[in-house]
């Protein structure tokens, strides 16, 4: 909260201070996503967007643990279909503007639609399905299951997303797995030792009435969200409340009441530049709060208990010439997900937990270049996460370098290159007999040291 | 006599005048080099952005004051002419530019029905009776039909 009110601040005076005529259009998430154009809007426009995938990840084939490709995680280099979408979204009726609405279905193979061995397969799985009413002036209300406002990274439409994987931070941070009790067994840890909450049982932490694996965050939740948009004096300001489930892509009782969701930004408009690729320089904050019920214990009742899980972040992205230059910085208190790497496309058998009252905190910074008069892009991204700081044998950092290129074959179709130098590695912490060293701890470190360069292929097709 | 007959032509010449500066004035369109009439009739939202770009490029050809444009939305083409339309910036621009919008009264009357109110229009529209007898009118007079 406290990041939010500073960048909140920071947008105000800067808008006090500066501001040019402009009648330029910001990419403005909220609104894209959300509404529609108003008297311009087709009753039901069909779109989506594809994107077959080949990846390989070089890390030690011979380790016990190698990392693999998710999310069936059974071979280190294979072709996937990572995202298949198609929906529809438009208006009720072509003479009322003021009610919109949102569709969105995921055909392809990811965590969406396959837990892998943690959960559930799905042949289809509704990601988007919303109603925007546009009726009360700067309060449009939309309800349902879309995408929550929160960091650029994963709040922009992904198709315009500039690399092939998410930075380890939104991945594993910010998307959220409503772990199970499969596969979980986090190891005997001598009484007194609470650098591992949630395992003292011997088991892992589950959450409260899960027998499976049965839903993905996916950035998304049920709910109802008030927000609009403002421009002024070549800004465009934009706000948003939310309250939903906190239950991701799914109904269910994981959430202890409620997760409420906060969001402002403010983009200095730049002449140039169409749509989710419009000219601007915008700054945002936004804050993630809700609780979440958690099953300690490895027997049939269910003794929930209650543990924060709660999110923070600021940044800024530019986009103007032929240059983008992004920055996000991201803060998580609770509820930190025990995955190696990616958790679904993780460390085969590595258990996948939770570390309930640990905080965690990670950025990265990602700059574009278009070179002039041609259809290559060139992309370069650096991102850090430091997860579970405040528990010593938990505690892991990730630093991966990406550098990208990309051919856009045309507006609607490119191809993407990504070559990821990753380093991830954990504290060292000394086995003694007071603090033994717990299974999950020795495979944390085994799986981390494991984990080496990745190198992938996408085409995207929007249609 | 002759000096007579020429003082009289100079007389009149000069009483008219004014009234032959007024009527080149008022006449100014109809002198234009091209007068076209756009129409837009189709609900799909993209033939509204075409019949934008369509009067914004024939003004870039002609020049402003060498071409007369007039916009004549019916039916769900109507919706161009909403108020609160997406477009309203660019209608504004090109109505700045001497490009005429107007709106059907029928249509207007019938969604009236359905909305249960008459929509609002813009500033910059003009209501005439109807859509297509406008349309057969500036045909009559010379106006060629287009329709993006």
């Amino acid at each position: 909260m406290k990041n939010f009110k500073k960048v909140a601040l920071a947008a105000t005076i800067t808008t006090m201070l500066g501001g040019f005529a402009s009648t330029a259009n910001a990419v403005n998430w909220l609104m894209l996503q959300g509404t529609e154009k108003d008297g311009a809007a087709p009753r039901a426009k069909v779109w989506g967007f594809l994107q077959p995938t080949y990846q390989k990840d070089t890390s030690d084939s011979t380790a016990a643990e190698p990392t693999r490709i998710g999310p069936n995680l059974e071979k280190q280099s294979q072709f996937q279909l990572q995202r298949a979408r198609i929906g529809v979204r438009g208006i009720a009726m072509p003479l009322d503007s003021t009610i919109n609405y949102f569709v969105l279905a995921e055909f392809g193979q990811n965590a969406i639609t396959d837990g892998g061995i943690y959960g559930e397969k799905q042949a289809v799985k509704l990601t988007d399905a919303s109603v925007t009413l546009n009726h009360i002036p700067g309060a449009r209300i939309r309800m349902g299951l879309f995408k929550t406002p929160g960091p650029e990274e994963v709040f922009q439409g992904i198709f315009t997303f500039d690399y092939i994987n998410f930075t380890d931070v939104s991945n594993q941070m910010m998307l959220e797995r409503f772990t199970a009790g499969v596969n979980q067994t986090c190891g005997t840890v001598a009484a007194g030792n609470t650098d591992t909450p949630g395992c003292a049982s011997g088991n892992g932490p589950i959450f409260a009435n899960e027998a499976s694996w049965d839903s993905f965050g996916a950035a998304r939740d049920i709910g109802i969200q008030v927000f609009d948009s403002f421009k002024s004096g070549g800004w465009d300001h934009s706000y948003a409340v939310m309250i939903g489930n906190g239950n991701g892509l799914d109904t269910g009782g994981h959430a202890d009441g409620e997760d409420t969701y906060l969001y402002w930004s403010s983009e200095m408009l730049i002449a140039g530049g169409k749509g989710p690729w419009a000219h601007g320089l915008k700054m945002f904050a936004w804050s993630h709060n809700g609780k979440r019920k958690v099953d300690l214990t490895d027997d049939d009742t269910v003794n929930a208990e209650v543990y924060d899980r709660n999110r923070a972040g600021v940044g800024a992205r530019y986009r103007g010439g032929n240059w983008r230059i992004a920055g996000e910085y991201m803060t998580g208190e609770g509820m930190i997900f025990q995955g190696p790497e990616k958790p679904n496309m993780g460390i085969g058998a590595l258990p996948q937990t939770q570390d309930l009252d640990g905080e965690s905190d990670g950025y990265y910074l990602d700059v574009g270049y278009y070179i002039p008069n041609t259809k290559w892009e060139l992309d370069a991204r650096y991102d850090v996460y430091n997860r579970s700081t405040t528990h010593d044998l938990l505690t892991a950092e990730f630093n991966t370098i990406t550098v990208g290129v990309q051919y856009h074959l045309n507006r609607k179709a490119k191809l993407t290159l990504n070559y990821a130098t990753r380093d991830a590695k954990a504290l060292d912490p000394i086995s003694t007999a007071s603090t033994p060293l717990t299974n999950m701890t020795t495979a944390l470190h085994n799986g981390l040291k494991g984990i080496e360069d990745r190198i992938s292929v996408q085409a995207t097709i929007v249609f | 006599m002759k000096s007579n007959l020429i003082k009289a032509f100079a007389l009149l010449a000069l009483l008219a005048s004014p009234f032959i500066g007024s009527q080149a004035i008022a006449a100014g369109k109809s002198l234009a080099d091209a007068k076209i009439v756009l129409q837009i009739s189709d609900p799909n939202p993209f033939k509204q952005t075409l019949v934008l770009n369509v009067a914004n490029n024939l003004i870039k050809h002609y020049g402003q004051d060498s071409v007369d444009i007039e916009i004549v939305a019916f039916g769900p083409g109507l919706r161009l002419l909403f108020a609160e339309n997406v477009n309203k910036g660019r209608i504004a621009s090109l109505a700045s530019s001497g490009v005429t919008f107007s709106a059907c009264a029928n249509t207007t009357r019938n969604m009236g029905k359905i909305l249960g109110h008459p929509p609002a229009l813009n500033s910059k529209a003009v209501t005439v009776g109807a859509g297509i007898v406008r349309i057969i009118d500036l045909v009559k007079k010379g106006y060629t039909l287009v329709k993006p």
